[in-house]
């Protein structure tokens, strides 16, 4: 099998930083209208910024692929594999990524709304009204990052590693890859290495 | 014209060959509007056994030998067939159904080909489309896919895995 950490580590465009804001693993809340939710770390949201910034200045820009980590003694333990794309579905440059230093809600997919990670995940620790259900997907999330829920207390530090993906960028496979393959391809490997840490569900 | 990543192309003919056995159908006997399935297509998706199934929806060419036009992956051949593409085919064909399935019914229009099936339990796997990739059936559904999208573009029908 391919070593999936040492294609990490030949990766040119790519930044590590803490997800949450966070003391002794005591993760920092706040409210947002009526909502308690999970802060973000300052450091995650400056390198995502600077990250796409530096991207919608390029025409060979594709997005980014990321992993959510625990990084003991220096290695990546993989939590969940996702991606975001510059194009969107139907619009040229995608409403998750535009305007991101003002683009709270979405930021990337890891926006303070309740269909995007942070909000999501925070959605699943402290309830609360919101305009859908909690999404058993954030729900595993919660369990398998967090001891306690209230305060909400971390197992362990977490990381989001973030790639940078830019045309003719190779992948895993050896090959010129799109952003979603290299996600797919990744989340396959980590399933096979860590069927139980894991969170993503499609593509293993 | 987006030019075809031709060992792409190569890596999953050989996946695909190496993997072909009685496990090949045709696939419609007519398609829009009714989208009425071959027998032999009926009894293939009958003679499921347990597990995960990968299958391939494609047509056969001069120049590639086939192209392929949807991968999945089900763990019940006929309900996701019959209950599931076959139906959302017809309602797609009377106007009732749009997006991703009308683009299905589009495409399987425009094409004079005949359009087969290809089906394989995970039993049956021998090796991985992508050299020294994991095995399991998801992971294997969007190697195919990636490889897909890039070696024969322009034709696959899948959206998830595939870049905009």
């Amino acid at each position: 099998m391919i070593d999936w950490r040492k294609w990490i580590e030949k990766q040119e465009v790519i930044y590590t930083a803490p997800l949450f804001s966070e003391e002794n693993l005591v993760v920092e809340t706040f409210l947002r209208g009526s909502r308690e939710v999970l802060k973000r770390n300052e450091e995650f949201d400056e390198t995502m910024i600077n990250i796409v910034e530096t991207g919608l200045k390029s025409k060979d820009w594709l997005g980014i692929i990321y992993i959510m980590h625990w990084n003991p003694y220096n290695q990546i333990i993989p939590l969940y594999w996702g991606k975001t794309e510059k194009k969107g579905t139907k619009k040229p440059i995608s409403s998750n990524i535009e305007n991101i230093r003002k683009n709270n809600d979405k930021f990337a997919r890891w926006g303070y709304n309740l269909d995007y990670h942070i909000g999501g995940l925070s959605h699943a620790i402290f309830g609360g009204k919101g305009y859908k259900k909690i999404e058993p997907r954030y729900q595993d999330w919660a369990s398998m990052l967090f001891s306690e829920l209230n305060p909400p207390i971390l197992k362990e530090k977490v990381y989001v590693t973030l790639i940078s993906w830019y045309n003719g960028m190779r992948g895993p496979s050896g090959h010129p890859e799109t952003v979603p393959a290299v996600e797919k391809h990744l989340i396959a490997f980590a399933g096979a290495e860590y069927p139980n840490v894991l969170l993503n569900k499609d593509g293993r | 014209m987006i030019l075809a990543n031709d060992e792409k192309c190569i890596l999953f003919k050989k996946w695909f060959i190496e993997h072909m056995e009685d496990n090949i159908v045709p696939l419609f006997i007519s398609k829009a509007p009714n989208f009425k399935l071959t027998i032999s297509a009926e009894n293939l998706l009958k003679s499921q056994i347990q597990g995960n199934y990968i299958y391939i929806m494609y047509f056969k060419e001069t120049n590639f030998g086939f192209i392929p036009l949807y991968v999945g992956k089900t763990t019940n051949l006929m309900k996701r067939w019959k209950g599931g593409h076959v139906q959302k085919l017809k309602k797609a064909a009377n106007n009732d159904l749009e997006g991703t399935y009308l683009n299905w019914a589009n495409r399987l229009e425009e094409l004079d080909e005949e359009i087969f099936l290809f089906c394989l339990n995970e039993q049956n796997v021998i090796f991985p489309p992508i050299p020294y990739f994991p095995v399991t059936i998801g992971a294997i559904e969007y190697q195919l896919i990636s490889l897909a999208a890039d070696g024969f573009p322009g034709f696959l029908l899948n959206n998830e895995g595939v870049g905009r």
